[in-house]
C-alpha cells in the first residue's frame, strides 16, 4: 500500500483544474451581485472588480489594475465635488460607509462601503458600491456630506486651480489679465488660445480618464514651452490659453509655433486606456493682440476666439451643434469614430479588392485594394472621411499600418499570389510624414508571406506634397525590395509633370475623371500625350474608371494597355472572390 | 480561384511565433510551456525560471488576483474573455523585478479539447 505524502511533489494537473474551475464559479457569481465590488490591496491599489464595478466607473479591469481606488471614485460624478474621500477612508481604515448624492433630480445616490479583508496580513479591503436613490432623502444627504467635506478642502476650492492640469482656470486668468492691461496701459500684450482638435470625439472613444490624462500631458507640455513673465492657463474643455507679453507683433508666430511644436512634436500615450493606443495630439490656434488699456481682459478674449474660429476648418463646433445639420455631423462623426475603434479593436478593416486587366485582351493581371469601412448599423463610410476622422484622433500610424495588415490577409486568403496576380496597396499621404513606412511595409509583407514583386504601390498626389527627399527615400527603398510605385489620380493634385521627374515612381494611374471625359476632344488630347510621354519616359500607365465599351476602345487607341473600372468588374469582397471567381466580363 | 476554406483570423499560434517578437505559451493550467529567445532577451526570464511555472510569475503584483479569477472563469463554458485577439498596454514582471509596459496579443486555441494559449509581447516607450 502506497501512503500519501502531501509534500512528495506538485498538486496533480486533477487538483489545479478543480480549483480553477471553482474560482471560475467565485468569480461568475460575484459578476451575477447587483452592487459594484472591488478588492484592493493595503495601499488601496486595485486587485480585483467585478463587472458592475467597471461600467460605474466607465472603464476596464484590465486599465483599473493597479490604481488607487480613491482615484477612481473621485472620478464619479458627485453633486459636491468638495468630500475628501482620502481623509475620510484614513479616518475609518477598518470599515466604513458614507452615502453620495450623484443628482438631485430626480434623487440619485450611491453608497459606498468598505472593510477589511478578516484574516489577511496585510490586509485587503473589500469596497461595495449600491444605488440607494429609494432609500433616502436629499436632506439627509447634505447634512451627511456637509460633515466629509475637510478643511484642506475647502482651500482647494478657493485657489481656483484645474484639478486636472494645476493651471489657473478662466476666471482667474481673466483677472490676472485684465490687472496686467490696467496697470501696463500701452504695452503690446497679446492671447493665444489653443484648442486640442477633436477632443471631444477623444473623450467619446477613449473615455474621460483618457481625456483628463491628455489635458493634463498637454498643460504640461505648455508649461514647459511659455516664456518667463507669460502665462499659461486652462480656459474649459480642450481650450487653454497663453498671455504673453511682446515687444513687437511679429513675436506672435513665433510664440504660436513653439507652442504647437512642444505639443505636436511627440506622441501621447495614456495609460488609462485597456487597447494600446498612441494619441497625436494637434493644436488649433488662434490670436489676438492689443496694447495695454485700449480693450478689456473680455475684449481680447473675444478677437482672439474670433480668430480662432476663423483658423479652425469649417464651422467652430458650438456653431455645429446649434443646428440641425450640424447634429447630423456630430453624429456621423461619433459614428465613423466608432467604426474606427471597432476596426481597431476587432485587428481588421474590410477589404474589397477591384480587378485590372490588359485592356486589349480583358485579361486579368492584379487587383487594386479599397477599404470599405461600414458603421455599426452597417452603413458604408467613404474612405476619404474614414482616414481624415484616424488622422484628426491621432490614429492615422495605426489605421495605416492595419489597412496594410487586412489588406495583405485578405490577398493571402484569396491566394491570388499562387496565380502570379498583382495587388496594388494606397498609401495615405500621413504615413509619409515620418520615415519607416519602407521599412514595415517590408516586414509585414514578409509575414503574410506576400511576395515583394508582385507589390504595387499607390501613393495619392497629396503625399507629394510632404517632405520630398524623405518621400524620395522611403520610395527608393520600396523599389529596392521589388515593390513597384505609382503616382495615384494623376492629374488631379498639383505639379504632376514635376513630381513625375522629381520622384522616382514606376508609372501613373491616370485619375476617372479624366477616363469620363475621354470623348471630349482636348481631353482626348490631352490623355493621348500622357499615353506618349509614359511609353517614351518608360513609364507604366493604368487608367482608372473605365465604364464603357467606347472608353475601353478610345484608351486602347490611345495607346493605354492597362486599366480597371465597373466595365471589368466592381471590388469584390473575399467572398465573392472565392464564390464567383475574379474574373473581368 | 481559391474556394478551400481560410482561417477568420491572421492571428495564430503560428503567425504569433513567426513574429519575431518576444513570445511565450500556456497550457490550460496557465502554466508556463514555452518562450522564444526575443522573450529571454527582453524580459531577462531563462526557460529554466519559467517553463513549468505559473504564468502569474510574470505579472505585476496587482494583477495577479485578477488574472486568476478571469483564467478560471474563462475555462467555464461558455467560455469568454475580453482580452483575447487583439492587442493590450500591459506591464510585464521581468526577471529581476522590474516591470516593463508592452504590447501584449493573445491567443486561445483549443487542442484536443484543452485550451492552450500563445502571446506576443511588444516591448513599448516607457512612460517617463
Amino acid at each position: 500500500m502506497t501512503a500519501f505524502r502531501p509534500e512528495s511533489g506538485p498538486p496533480s494537473a486533477t487538483l489545479i483544474q478543480d480549483l480553477w474551475s471553482t474560482l471560475g464559479r467565485l468569480e461568475s457569481a460575484l459578476a451575477a451581485i447587483s452592487d459594484a465590488l472591488c478588492i484592493t490591496n493595503d495601499e488601496h491599489l486595485v486587485l480585483w472588480c467585478n463587472q458592475q464595478f467597471e461600467e460605474l466607473v466607465s472603464a476596464s479591469r484590465l486599465t483599473l489594475l493597479g490604481k488607487p481606488i480613491e482615484d477612481l471614485i473621485q472620478r464619479l460624478p458627485f453633486e459636491d465635488r468638495r468630500i475628501d474621500l482620502r481623509a475620510t477612508l484614513q479616518k475609518h481604515a477598518n470599515a466604513g460607509s458614507m452615502d453620495m448624492l450623484m443628482s438631485k433630480e430626480p434623487i440619485s445616490a450611491l453608497r459606498i462601503e468598505w472593510s477589511y479583508v478578516s484574516g489577511e496580513k496585510p490586509p485587503s479591503t473589500i469596497f461595495t458600491f449600491r444605488d440607494i436613490s429609494d432609500q433616502v432623502t436629499l436632506e439627509e444627504l447634505r447634512t451627511q456630506q456637509i460633515e466629509l467635506i475637510s478643511d484642506e478642502t475647502r482651500f482647494a476650492m478657493t485657489s481656483a486651480l484645474c484639478p486636472i492640469t494645476g493651471m489657473k482656470m478662466r476666471p482667474s486668468l481673466l483677472r490676472d489679465i485684465e490687472t496686467t492691461l490696467t496697470e501696463e496701459a500701452g504695452r503690446l500684450r497679446a492671447l493665444l488660445l489653443f484648442n486640442i482638435r477633436a477632443f471631444r470625439l477623444i473623450n467619446d472613444r477613449h473615455g474621460y480618464a483618457t481625456g483628463d490624462e491628455l489635458l493634463a500631458e498637454v498643460a504640461r507640455r505648455l508649461k514647459q514651452a511659455i516664456r518667463s513673465g507669460d502665462q499659461v492657463g486652462r480656459m474649459g474643455g480642450g481650450q487653454f490659453a497663453v498671455f504673453a507679453k511682446l515687444s513687437d507683433i511679429e513675436e506672435l508666430s513665433a510664440i504660436t509655433h513653439r507652442m504647437k511644436v512642444a505639443v505636436e512634436s511627440t506622441p501621447f500615450l495614456p495609460t488609462n486606456t485597456q487597447a494600446v493606443v498612441e494619441l497625436n495630439p494637434r493644436l488649433d490656434a488662434g490670436s489676438a493682440a492689443i496694447r495695454g488699456g485700449q480693450s478689456s481682459a473680455q475684449g481680447l478674449l473675444r478677437a482672439a476666439e474670433m480668430a480662432l474660429d476663423r483658423i479652425q476648418h469649417g464651422a467652430p463646433i458650438s456653431q455645429l451643434a446649434d443646428s440641425e445639420s450640424g447634429r447630423d455631423e456630430l453624429r456621423d462623426e461619433l459614428a465613423i469614430s466608432c467604426a474606427v475603434d471597432h476596426c481597431l479593436q476587432h485587428n481588421l478593416i474590410p477589404i474589397a479588392l477591384q480587378p485590372m486587366v490588359i485592356l486589349e485582351t480583358g485579361q486579368l493581371y492584379g487587383f487594386e485594394a479599397l477599404a470599405r469601412p461600414v458603421t455599426s448599423e452597417g452603413a458604408p463610410i467613404p474612405v476619404h472621411r474614414f482616414l481624415a476622422l484616424s488622422e484628426r484622433l491621432g490614429l492615422m500610424d495605426q489605421v495605416g499600418e492595419l489597412l496594410i495588415r487586412s489588406t495583405f490577409d485578405v490577398f493571402r486568403q484569396a491566394q491570388l499570389a499562387h496565380e502570379g496576380m498583382r495587388l496594388s496597396l494606397n498609401l495615405s499621404p500621413s504615413q509619409f510624414a515620418h520615415s519607416g513606412i519602407a521599412d514595415r511595409l517590408v516586414t509585414i509583407a514578409q509575414q503574410f508571406k506576400m511576395p515583394l514583386d508582385l507589390l504595387t504601390v499607390e501613393i495619392t498626389e497629396t503625399a507629394l506634397v510632404a517632405d520630398e527627399s524623405l518621400l524620395s527615400d522611403e520610395i527608393t527603398q520600396l523599389r529596392e525590395h521589388g515593390v513597384s510605385v505609382l503616382l495615384d489620380d494623376f492629374g488631379t493634385g498639383f505639379s504632376s509633370l514635376n513630381w513625375i521627374f522629381n520622384v522616382p515612381t514606376d508609372g501613373i494611374k491616370i485619375d476617372r475623371s479624366y477616363t469620363a471625359a475621354v470623348a471630349d476632344p482636348r481631353r482626348r488630347l490631352i490623355m493621348a500625350s500622357l499615353a506618349t510621354l509614359c511609353r517614351d519616359l518608360g513609364l507604366d500607365a493604368v487608367v482608372e474608371g473605365i465604364e464603357t465599351e467606347e472608353q475601353r476602345a478610345l484608351l486602347q487607341e490611345l495607346g493605354f494597355r492597362k486599366g480597371q473600372g465597373y466595365l471589368f468588374g466592381k471590388p469584390m469582397s473575399l467572398e465573392e472572390i472565392s464564390t464567383s471567381g475574379s474574373q473581368p466580363r | 480561384m481559391a474556394n478551400t476554406p481560410q482561417p477568420a483570423s491572421t492571428s495564430n499560434y503560428q503567425s504569433l511565433k513567426e513574429s519575431g517578437l518576444p513570445f511565450i505559451t500556456a497550457n490550460r493550467l496557465g502554466m508556463v510551456c514555452e518562450i522564444n529567445e526575443a522573450f529571454e532577451a527582453v524580459f531577462g526570464w531563462a526557460p529554466r525560471d519559467l517553463i513549468g511555472e505559473s504564468l502569474s510569475q510574470i505579472l505585476p503584483e496587482a494583477h495577479k488576483m485578477s488574472h486568476q479569477l478571469a483564467f478560471s472563469r474563462f475555462q467555464l463554458p461558455p467560455t469568454q474573455s475580453a482580452i483575447l485577439g487583439h492587442p493590450l498596454r500591459l506591464a510585464t514582471r521581468c526577471a529581476d523585478g522590474t516591470e516593463l509596459i508592452s504590447e501584449h496579443f493573445i491567443i486561445a486555441e483549443e487542442r484536443s479539447g484543452e485550451w492552450f494559449f500563445a502571446a506576443t509581447l511588444k516591448p513599448l516607450a516607457q512612460p517617463t
